[in-house]
């Protein structure tokens, strides 16, 4: 991993299970996690502390996520934050993000994926976005002529893999999931029942490492995938 | 019963006509009444003032001896039918040809008992009685028994008429009532049984065409809706308690495997196919909820203009990969610049949901790959949009159970998915006032295929 730096986690949460689960996953990957139960106590640490990531429960005691979210930001608190939501529709997805939400997961989550989005939230700020070429090893990839190559040959790459690719290169060195796949490159919020993402990943797969030696694309097991030197 | 039936509308609304038509009937009688007695009244009364003033020629005051003659001019003079009675002031009989006792000073209206008479045919009298300065007493009338007949007459005549309205309007009300009530009756005995569970129960119509039957057929078709909707919600409850059941049951194994597992990492293995077990029962209630979501209606607040040829072109790119992969092969045949208003997230669902229909139960027909066709053209104002592939297709009898809530059509639950993804395609359809039908796409009774159709509406020009 390129940072191993412990990111500070803020969590408003008032069920004590899912606060139990969050310090559990994310404990061993150096994270500090720090709960608060309810919207008021949430709202005052939230604006009074520097944190790195706030996740949000949408439904609180007190003052809702929503609220919450909606007043920090009023007060030009910018923290990403992750909505939490039992409800799991698209319209609480697009009210998440209308507040000004960044991201949300729904309720049951596996760890992994929370993870792999709080860090993805973290790095959001420092991922420079506006780089014209984005390099992993030597594989490259150009934004402005879409050219992708590795070692100087170049590799030609379906508009879908492109944007993979794409993908996978601002998130370099980290675990993207399935589903961060799934909504951000296809827009698909919903649980596609073929192998969407697999095929289009051996896919890619094939095209960047075969014949290259080291393998950059690789499958992390239980989490994603994850672009960068085997470490 | 007979309190009900006096508080049904049909007796109700006969005792208001009945008591309408006596209204108006009393009207009729009184005009008519003192439209005629009154008229004849006056003119009696007129004669006999000017009888008594013929007589009394100086008023009360005029002598005795001059009202007795007066009286014995009139009788000798007048006709049978003006009658004449002077007594003097002892009380004394003077002349007279009446049987009767002085009445009392004024006007007066006289009828004779049953058989009795006054004079020859004559009945009644009408005169006035007037006391003499000198004591005594006048007494003057006329042959009134013309004026007694017409107002019995009269009376009588509206009486039974007034009778036979009330009678008429009271029957028939009744009548109607009760009728009203009998139908009444029979539908809320139906709704009594169909409450009690019996959903076949129908209202009997009495084929008359009324409004009874107009309210009977409602009511009816009604019930066929509840009927299937009661059906579908009992068939969609016992599927996912089916649905359900497996994955829980799998589920326990892990748990109780992963109990009597000492190796770490084989416990591990367990759990993580607990938590898959788990997963596939989430993501089934999960798009039941999507479903339900999708169907109250509620997106629609939220659609907006889709640019449907990139959306189509996109999703065909993902799933030639995804088809391919499986073995088939994926063709696009989109026409350029088609727009319509929608929403653009579950008009993808909707599309990827049809492609990955067929690529799942097109293959299931023996040959490995399936050839799958996506097109989408303007027909006119509308967007036609095909999904074909060349699978063994569904029986026609059995279109309409493949778009229903868990209308999967093997029995045996053999291959993958929830059963949901026909349903949710064709609810996003029916959310875009889309139509959607299912056809054969080929003349191959083997190896018919799939083809189906979405129908927008709602095309937008550039």
């Amino acid at each position: 991993m390129e940072s191993g730096r412990g990111l500070r986690i803020l969590l408003i949460e008032d069920d004590p299970r899912t606060v139990e689960l969050v310090r559990a996953g994310l404990a061993p990957e150096g994270h500090e996690v720090s709960a608060a139960p309810d919207g008021r106590s949430g709202l005052l640490r939230a604006a009074g502390e520097a944190w790195d990531v706030l996740i949000v429960d949408r439904m609180l005691p007190g003052l809702d996520g929503l609220g919450l979210i909606r007043t920090l930001r009023g007060a030009e608190v910018m923290t990403p934050a992750l909505f939490l939501t039992a409800l799991g529709g698209v319209d609480d997805r697009v009210e998440g993000l209308r507040a000004g939400g960044d991201d949300y997961l729904v309720k049951p989550f596996a760890v992994a994926e929370l993870s792999a989005r709080v860090a993805a939230l973290a790095r959001r700020g420092a991922v420079r976005s506006d780089d014209a070429v984005l390099r992993v090893a030597d594989l490259e990839l150009d934004r402005l002529s879409r050219a992708v190559s590795r070692a100087g040959q170049p590799i030609a790459l379906k508009p879908r893999e492109y944007e993979v690719l794409e993908y996978l290169m601002r998130h370099a060195g980290h675990v993207v999931t399935r589903t961060m796949l799934l909504e951000d490159v296809w827009e698909f919020h919903f649980d596609p029942q073929t192998s969407v993402v697999e095929s289009h990943i051996s896919r890619l797969r094939a095209r960047i490492d075969r014949g290259f030696g080291r393998e950059l694309l690789q499958t992390v097991r239980g989490a994603g995938y994850r672009l960068g030197d085997a470490a | 019963m007979l309190r009900r039936l006096f508080r049904t509308s049909g007796v109700r609304l006969a005792v208001f006509g009945a008591c309408l038509a006596l209204v108006s009937a009393a009207v009729v009688f009184a005009v008519i009444y003192t439209g005629t007695l009154g008229t004849m009244r006056k003119t009696l009364d007129t004669d006999i003032a000017n009888e008594i003033a013929e007589i009394l020629v100086a008023g009360p005051a005029t002598p005795p001896a001059t009202v007795r003659e007066g009286v014995r001019t009139a009788l000798a003079e007048r006709h049978a039918n003006v009658f004449f009675l002077l007594d003097g002031a002892g009380g004394e009989r003077l002349a007279g040809n009446l049987d009767i006792a002085m009445p009392d000073p004024g006007w007066h209206t006289l009828v004779a008992k049953d058989d009795e008479k006054f004079a020859h045919h004559v009945h009644a009298l009408r005169g006035r009685a007037v006391d003499l300065a000198g004591g005594g007493r006048l007494f003057v009338a006329a042959d009134a028994t013309m004026l007694d007949e017409l107002d019995e007459l009269i009376r009588r005549s509206f009486l039974i008429g007034f009778g036979i309205t009330l009678g008429i309007g009271l029957i028939a009300g009744i009548g109607f009532g009760w009728r009203a009530l009998a139908r009444v009756k029979a539908v809320s005995e139906a709704g009594r049984e169909i409450m009690e569970g019996d959903f076949t129960r129908r209202i009997p119509l009495s084929g008359s065409g009324d409004e009874f039957d107009h309210l009977a057929a409602i009511i009816n078709a009604m019930l066929e809706r509840i009927e299937l909707l009661m059906a579908n919600i009992r068939a969609v409850g016992d599927e996912i308690a089916h649905d359900l059941r497996s994955p829980l049951a799998r589920l326990r194994e892990s748990l109780e495997l992963a109990l009597r597992l000492d190796e770490p990492e084989a416990m591990r293995a367990a759990m993580m196919d607990a938590i898959g077990q788990v997963d596939a029962a989430l993501g089934l209630s999960a798009a039941i909820l999507r479903l339900a979501r999708i169907e109250s209606g509620s997106r629609r607040a939220s659609f907006a203009r889709v640019d449907l040829s990139r959306l189509l072109e996109s999703i065909a790119e993902t799933y030639q990969t995804v088809a391919e992969d499986a073995g088939g092969t994926l063709s696009a045949a989109i026409g350029p610049g088609l727009a319509m208003t929608g929403d653009a997230a579950l008009l993808n669902q909707m599309v990827a949901n049809l492609i990955e229909n067929a690529i799942t139960h097109g293959g299931t027909g023996g040959s490995a790959g399936t050839a799958i066709a996506l097109g989408a053209t303007r027909a006119g104002r509308d967007i036609v949009m095909t999904v074909t592939d060349d699978g063994p297709g569904i029986p026609e009898d059995r279109h309409a159970l493949a778009l229903r809530r868990f209308g999967r059509l093997d029995a045996s639950r053999a291959t993958e998915g929830h059963g949901l993804g026909l349903p949710l395609a064709a609810a996003i359809a029916a959310l875009h006032d889309a139509s959607l039908t299912l056809t054969a796409a080929r003349d191959d009774p083997a190896r018919p295929g799939l083809k189906i159709t979405l129908r927008f509406a709602r095309a937008l020009t550039r």
